[in-house]
Formats: structure tokens, sequence, C-alpha cells
């Protein structure tokens, strides 16, 4: 039920179900004009509703997508008996007419000092709001104790005011993310007093309470130097994963002094991806100046350090040439953009996007590469067609006959109780139960059709007749035997195929030119003497199921004869169609094509009019070949056979 | 099974090629005319459509944007914020979604609507499934406009990114040609395609992740719909639309390999049993 729904709403308009369904035919054209404003307008309206609707909501909950609750540093380290202070922001992308938030804390090593508007136990309460944006409010403590804590969010939320005209509209801001910080305590002197990194961009002001720190190094740099002082001399240092990789790289400074909890400064590094087609080898004056530097602050720092050997690495990588620097920039840019994967808009901009530009060119090769298969297999297969053509000349020229049909048997396999079902064929197949029968409709006919011909081909129903002129035409191929001819040369005469009744008169004749072969330029040309033999001046326009049958098939009629004189002609039973004026017309024009040099086939049922049009005949009986002959012979045979 | 080879053997013999002769003009001529009878047929198609309706070709627009709107009502109460710009999620799943079945289930009923065509007249049969394959298309195509009022209506930032879409579109068309050959020949030989078919559809369709967010399900799930060939398009153009990203290697992998190898397998398949069919019909 529920497919049904869906699907329903995707597409699915129904076809008109009844294509002969009679209207009332001149009444038509006036009631469209009319309808067809107020369907315009009806379009208008509804698109218009459908905007309003989408977009409105939309757009609403775009702006209202919530507030952000966020500490500064998200880890300090505090001494005891210091007052220190913690920073809390509250934030939204709309104007904030009040908020409240609510944080608890451990009073069993933290003193809450001052900052919040309300408090009760371990729970402290910040409220306010004002209409600006964000606020910033700072709370202050004294550590009590050793040890590690933490203060968390317990809740935060907020609203907004939207002021339209005199509606005052109060929308909730919802906070997603409740972080917490971290906070280790420690008695005074075990910590690091000053930290410089080397290199490092973006680093956020070095303080001995806060523990974390984002920077981000250029591709060159794979190790990072840093210098720092202790707070107390007698601490110890340890420093692990200065070595830098591509990517997100994370550097703790462990300070250790005594039994106590280590402090733990961590360092988040970012290090850019090389850009391509920059050697390894060479480097600049700057950059060594540069290595020179950090190198002699290194030695004098009083860390304990491996890094030493390092410094020639440092250089090695450096940049051949200055211009290249830019591209390394981009790179950073490029590492900043990847890295940020849920990011809606990309930061850099396309063309600087060089993996995606890969992608993009392998796409266009792989086409190119297609295609290429493609124009090769058909010039190959052209260069075979033209060989056969020169081949198939040879044959024409020995005894200039247009169409040789060899031994031709079609076998039709008759399942013996046809299983018009998946399940049943599935049975039978199982139980080996497919018996089939074979029916052949032809068996080894042979006979040659010389050029400029007319051969009558004629026998009761159901003897195999059309199924021969099919396997002629190459719509169905032979079980046995072989039929030379050029298909392409060859024009089966039908009327009105593809005529589709929901259509004007004019869609129909360029669907059912298209169909039987005509180009564009050709029905283009001949349209107005189609219209003239079907004698339907100023009805094209109508659509075809509110035409007469005779109509139809005049039309069908005059599309089909319109065409220059074939190479070779098929006929299979169309002789002439409507009433005894058109019949008359029709006939004529049937005589023209028949007379007029090309090579004919005929079917008929009509002795008479075989003796009368055609030069030879064949008589076909229960798909075997009776007799060939003269019209004359083979016609009184016929006739003696229906006695 | 084993009469029916001996047939095979006698056919093969005789391939139509045997007796087609034409040069390369030839062919070129001929080529264009099947392209003048595919959008002679694609216009017959769209113009039947909407014969009986006073809004015609608009629907194709209409429609979409009315699923859309009906959807995004449901579905963004359900799943509250859990999608950044739901009605463009939803709305690119669903016309690829649109482009497959409509072609598809078409292309199946292809042969069996046109038999009187197909006996008569010398087109190579390929042309029928095909031109109703276009047809979808240039649906979709038309979808494209509401889509774009959406992008316009959201202010979506344009991207170079977003011209990817057509490239999907056109694997896709790809893929739904090949399975649509496949059922045109299952349709001709057996009716009941079309039931167990429609079945394969919603099964389908529940496996593309079309209205809801594929994080939403289980992990078992959420791998069966990877798998899903058509998801796989789906996701390749929301990607390129609402995050401005290429697809990645595996992605592009399945999209070419899908593609091709249905579409070839399809042709091949079509090919080999155009005389069962012609029989059949």
């Amino acid at each position: 039920m529920g497919t049904v729904m869906v699907q329903g709403l995707f597409w699915k308009v129904k076809d008109a179900e009844n294509p002969y369904d009679i209207d009332c035919v001149r009444g038509c054209e006036t009631m469209k004009r009319k309808k067809k404003p107020k369907a315009v307008r009806l379009a208008l309206g509804m698109v218009l509703l459908l905007l309003a609707w989408a977009g409105g909501p939309c757009m609403e909950t775009v702006l209202a997508a919530g507030g952000v609750v966020s500490f500064g540093p998200e880890s300090y380290a505090w001494n005891i008996g210091e007052v220190n202070a913690l920073e809390i922001s509250f934030g939204s992308d709309t104007a904030v007419s009040s908020y409240s938030i609510c944080l608890e804390y451990d009073s069993a090593i933290l003193e809450y000092l001052d900052g919040a508007d309300r408090t009760e136990g371990k729970r402290l309460w910040l409220e306010g709001g004002g209409g600006e944006e964000g606020y910033v409010r700072t709370l202050l403590f004294r550590p009590r104790s050793r040890g590690n804590t933490q203060v968390r969010l317990v809740s935060a939320s907020g609203s907004s005011e939207a002021v339209d005209g005199e509606t005052v509209t109060e929308e909730e801001i919802l906070v997603d993310r409740l972080p917490k910080v971290s906070i280790s305590v420690q008695e005074a002197g075990s910590r690091l007093s000053s930290l410089e990194v080397g290199f490092a961009e973006g680093m956020e002001a070095f303080s001995p309470e806060i523990l974390e720190y984002h920077m981000q190094v250029g591709y060159e740099v794979d190790w990072l130097p840093m210098e720092y002082e202790m707070e107390d001399e007698e601490a110890e240092v340890t420093v692990s994963g200065m070595e830098l990789e591509t990517g997100r790289n994370t550097v703790t400074l462990e300070v250790r002094r005594g039994q106590a909890e280590p402090v733990v400064y961590t360092l988040y590094v970012e290090r850019a991806e090389r850009p391509e087609g920059i050697a390894e080898a060479g480097g600049t004056e700057r950059q060594d100046a540069e290595t020179g530097d950090t190198g002699a602050g290194l030695s004098s720092g009083s860390g304990s350090m491996d890094g030493g050997n390092s410094e020639d690495e440092n250089t090695g990588d450096g940049n051949t040439e200055d211009g290249k620097t830019g591209d390394a920039e981009e790179a950073a840019i490029t590492g900043e953009t990847g890295g940020n994967g849920t990011s809606f808009v990309p930061e850099g901009s396309f063309w600087k996007r060089k993996k995606d530009l890969w992608g993009v060119a392998a796409a266009v090769l792989c086409m190119a590469a297609l295609y290429l298969i493609f124009w090769l297999k058909r010039r190959k297969e052209a260069e075979r067609l033209k060989r056969q053509e020169d081949d198939a000349i040879k044959v024409i020229n020995l005894d200039k006959t247009v169409i040789d049909v060899r031994h031709v048997t079609m076998n039709f396999k008759l399942a013996q109780d046809e299983s018009s079902s998946l399940k049943e064929y599935l049975i039978r197949t199982l139980k080996r139960q497919n018996h089939y029968r074979v029916f052949s409709a032809l068996k080894d006919i042979s006979f040659e059709v010389k050029q400029g011909e007319v051969m009558g081909i004629i026998g009761t129903n159901g003897s195999g007749k059309s199924t021969l002129l099919k396997i002629i035409a190459g719509a169905l191929i032979p079980t046995k035997g072989k039929v030379v001819v050029n298909t392409s040369k060859i024009h089966m005469l039908t009327l009105g195929t593809g005529f589709d009744m929901e259509l004007t008169a004019r869609e129909n004749v360029y669907l059912n030119g298209a169909i039987i072969g005509y180009t564009k330029e050709y029905i283009d040309e001949k349209f107005d003497d189609i219209v003239a033999f079907a004698e339907l001046d100023g009805f094209m326009d109508e659509r075809m199921k509110n035409f007469s049958s005779g109509m139809v098939s005049r039309l069908g009629f005059a599309i089909a004869t319109m065409r220059e004189s074939p190479d070779i002609l098929i006929l299979d039973e169309v002789l002439s169609v409507g009433d005894m004026f058109f019949r008359k017309k029709s006939e004529e024009r049937i005589q023209e094509m028949i007379h007029s040099g090309a090579t004919v086939l005929i079917v008929s049922h009509s002795a008479d009019f075989i003796r009368k049009n055609c030069d030879t005949a064949v008589w076909i009986e229960k798909g075997v070949m009776k007799m060939m002959g003269k019209p004359e012979d083979v016609c009184k045979a016929y006739g003696q056979m229906e006695k | 099974m084993r009469k029916e080879k001996r047939f095979g053997a006698g056919k093969k013999s005789l391939t139509e090629d045997d007796f087609q002769t034409e040069d390369e003009s030839q062919a070129e001529s001929r080529f264009a005319q099947y392209v003048f009878v595919i959008r002679e047929l694609t216009a017959r198609e769209i113009k039947r459509k909407y014969a009986r309706s006073y809004l015609g070709i608009i629907w194709s627009v209409l429609n979409p944007l009315l699923s859309m709107a009906v959807m995004s009502m449901i579905f963004s109460t359900i799943f509250k914020r859990n999608i950044e710009n739901y009605p463009i999620y939803y709305l690119t799943g669903s016309i690829f979604w649109g482009l497959f079945t409509e072609s598809t289930n078409a292309a199946m009923t292809a042969l069996v609507d046109n038999k009187n065509m197909l006996i008569k007249v010398r087109l190579p049969m390929e042309i029928f499934p095909l031109s109703r394959c276009f047809t979808a298309m240039t649906n979709f195509g038309y979808s494209l406009i509401a889509y774009t009022v959406m992008l316009v209506v959201l202010r979506i930032p344009f991207t170079p990114y977003m011209l990817m879409i057509f490239l999907y579109a056109v694997l896709l068309l790809l893929f739904s040609v090949g399975t649509g050959y496949l059922l045109s020949v299952f349709y001709t030989l057996f009716g009941d395609i079309k039931h167990l078919y429609s079945i394969l559809l919603t099964l389908l369709m529940y496996a593309s992740a079309i209205f809801y967010p594929v994080e939403s399900t289980s992990e078992i799930m959420q791998k069966i719909i990877k798998c899903n060939p058509v998801y796989n398009y789906i996701a390749c153009a929301r990607k390129c639309v609402l995050e401005a990203a290429m697809p990645d290697a595996g992605q592009w992998v399945k999209l070419v390999v899908w593609s091709g190898g249905v579409f070839l397998l399809g042709k091949v398949y079509f090919h080999k049993m155009r005389n069962r069919v012609l029989q059949k019909v």
C-alpha cells in the first residue's frame, strides 16, 4: 500500500485509457482557447503556493539552528589556593533574548567564589539576556585540594524573539552539545611557566593553566622544535610525539614533580600535505637561517631533548624556488578543507582542490577511451560491410538477381501447452516437461527474383507467405537456409504503423514517417503533398481520435506511398483503402509504384490481381512451394485446388 | 534445452550481417534516421502522457515539487534536524529514483506494446526500449527545473560540482537502459515479470534511502543499502550538490562498473534473444 502511494506521488499520471473516446469534434478548439489561461494561472498559483510553503518554514529552521555553549580551553591546570577564572560563552546566530545555563562542579576540590546568578549546592546558574548574539560569563574558583575534576554543563537553553510588525514570536534556541571542562589541581610549581613552539602558525597564546593548544605547520616541517621553562626546576618533563606526520599529530608534554599526578600539556599539530611536483632535495637560505635560529633556541633550552640531529633533515626538505612557496600555502588550504569533510561550502576555490581535478580528468579520459573504442568498432564494421557490398555487387552482376532465397526453412518452436507464466515455466523446466512441437512455417523454399521483376506470391491463409516476406525483409532470421538481398534497399509498404490516436494528424505524419524510414527534411518537403493526397486539408491539427476510420487509412496510405520508388518494394495485402473515389486513386498509385521499374514482391489472395500485374508467380501451400512460373498457369492451378 | 541448441547452431552461421550490405555513408544516414525515430517516439510518449491534462508538461515540474512538499512535511517532523536541507535531500533522491523506475517500467513493456511496429517495420528492436528510456530522461530534465528552483529558494550556493549531476544522470540512464533491455525481453517471454518487478522495485526503493537518512538505519541495513546500485547514484548526486565533493574511488568504480556492465549485458542478451522475441511477439 505504502509503495503504491509513494510511487503515485512521484510521477504516475495515467495514460489516457481509451484512445478512441469520442469527444466533441468542433467545439474542442474553442474550449481549449478559453481554458488555457486558466490552466496557466492555476499552474502559477500552485508554484507560488509551493514556493511560499517550502521557502518559508525551511528558511526559518535554517536560521534558528541553535545555540552553542563553550568554555574557552577545555582543560586547565590550577594551583591550590590561587584564584582562577573559568570562562563560559553562550552564542547563537540569532539575537538572544534570554538564556539560562546550569553548571555542576565538585565542591570537594573546588571552592566557588563568584560569578553565578544563582547557586544551589553543587550547581550554579547563569542567567540573563537582552538581545545580543552572544554572552561571555566568568566564574571564579579557588581549588581546595589536589586531584582531577570536571566542571560540566547540566543544561543550557535560551530563546530568541523575532519582531515582525506588531507580532512578537518567541522561538526556542536549542543547544545540541553540552561540553565539560577538565581541571587538574596541583600544588604550586608543577606547571610550565613558558612554552614556545617553532614553525607553528595559529597557536593560542601560552598560559600555564591552559593545557590544550592547536596549531598548523607547513608540509616541510617534520619535527616540532620547542622551548619551555618550568615553574619549579626540580620538575621533570617528558616530551612525546615530536616527529610529525602529514595530517593531524598530537604532541604531549608531561610535567612530573615528585609523587604527584603529572600535568599534561597537549599540542594538536596539523601538518599540511605535500603539494604535487615539489622535489625533495634543495634548500633556501631563508629556510636555513630559520632552522639555525630554532636550533640555537633548542640548545639553550633546559629540557631533555633528543632531537638535535634532526636539524639536517629539516633543511633537506626546503623549497627549491621561492615561487613554489605559494603552492605550499595553497596546499595548506587544501589540507584544511579536506579535513573538514562536513563543510557545506568549499572554503578553497574549486580549481585549488587538485585531488578532485584528478577525478574529473580520469572521468573525461575514461569517456574519451570509451568513445574511441566505439568509433574504432564502427569503422571496422563499416569496412567489413563495404567488403561485403563488393561481394554482393559481384553476385548481382553475374545474373542480375536481386533477391536470392536459398533453401529457406523456418521452424517455430511451439510449446505443446505454452507456459505463459514464470511459475509454470520453472515447474516445467524442473520436471523436464517442456515439450515443444516444431512447426515448420516454411520448408526448403528457394527462388530468385531478378531486377525489375514483379513477383506475386499466392496461397491460402496461414501457408507462410507473410513469414517469407518477413524473412526477406530481414525481420526474421530463418532456421536454415539463406536469403541474399540488400535489406537496406527494401521497402515494406505498411499503412499507419505507429499511429497514435491521442496525437494530432500532423504529429502522426512525422511519427509514422520516421518509423517507415523518411528523414525529417523529406517529410517537411512532402507534407503538403501528403495532405493533399489524403484530402485532409484543414484537419491536420485535429487529434486523430476524432477522425473516421476512412480518414485514418487515407492518411496512412498517403504517407506510405509518398516515396520515390524504392529498389525493392514489398506489398503485403495493402491494395486499396477508403471510399469508391479514393479507392480508384489509391489503386492508380499502387499500379504506378509497381510499374516504376522497381523489383516488387506482392502477397495476395486475389488471383485476379496477380494475373494482371505480375511477371511471375509463386504458389506456397502449407509451407511448401507448390509451383512457380507464369501467373496464368500458377493462378489456374491455385484455382483448381480451391475446387 | 537440447533442441534449442540445435536451433541456435543454425542461426549462428547466418547472422543478419551476412546479407546486409551498406557502406559507411549509408550507415551514417541510417544512424541519423534512428535518432530521428527515437526522437519522434519520445515526443509521442510525452505528448501522450499529458494528452488529457490541462497543465500538460508542467506536471513534470510540479509533480516532484508537490511530492517533495508532502514528503518534507511528513518527514521533517519525524527526522527532526537530522538532515540538513531535507527538501533537497529528498528531491535529489526522488528525481534519480524516478528516472530509474520510470525508464525501466516503461522499457519493460516497450516491445509488447509496439509489437505491430516490431514486425512490420525494419527498425532495430532496441529503438523501442531506448525511446521509453529517453522519455524518462526528458522528464528528468523537466524535474531538474523544479530542482533548480528549490536550490535557489533554499539559497544553496552554486558550485561547479553540481554539474556532475548530469554525468550521474547519464550513467544512471545507461544502467536503466541495460535493465530495460533485459526486462523487455523477460516481459515478452513471461508476463509475470511485470508484477514481480513491481515488488522488486518496492524493495529497491526502501533500500535506496530516498526519504530517510542512511545513518538512521541499522548497520546491516546500511550495508545492504550501500550494495544497492541505485543508491550509489543517488548518494553521489547528493554529495556533489550538498557537500560540493567528488565521490571517492570506490564509488567511481561502482558507478562505472554498474552502468557499463548492466548496459553491455542487456545489449548482448537483447541481441541474442532477438529471434525468440520476434517469434513470441
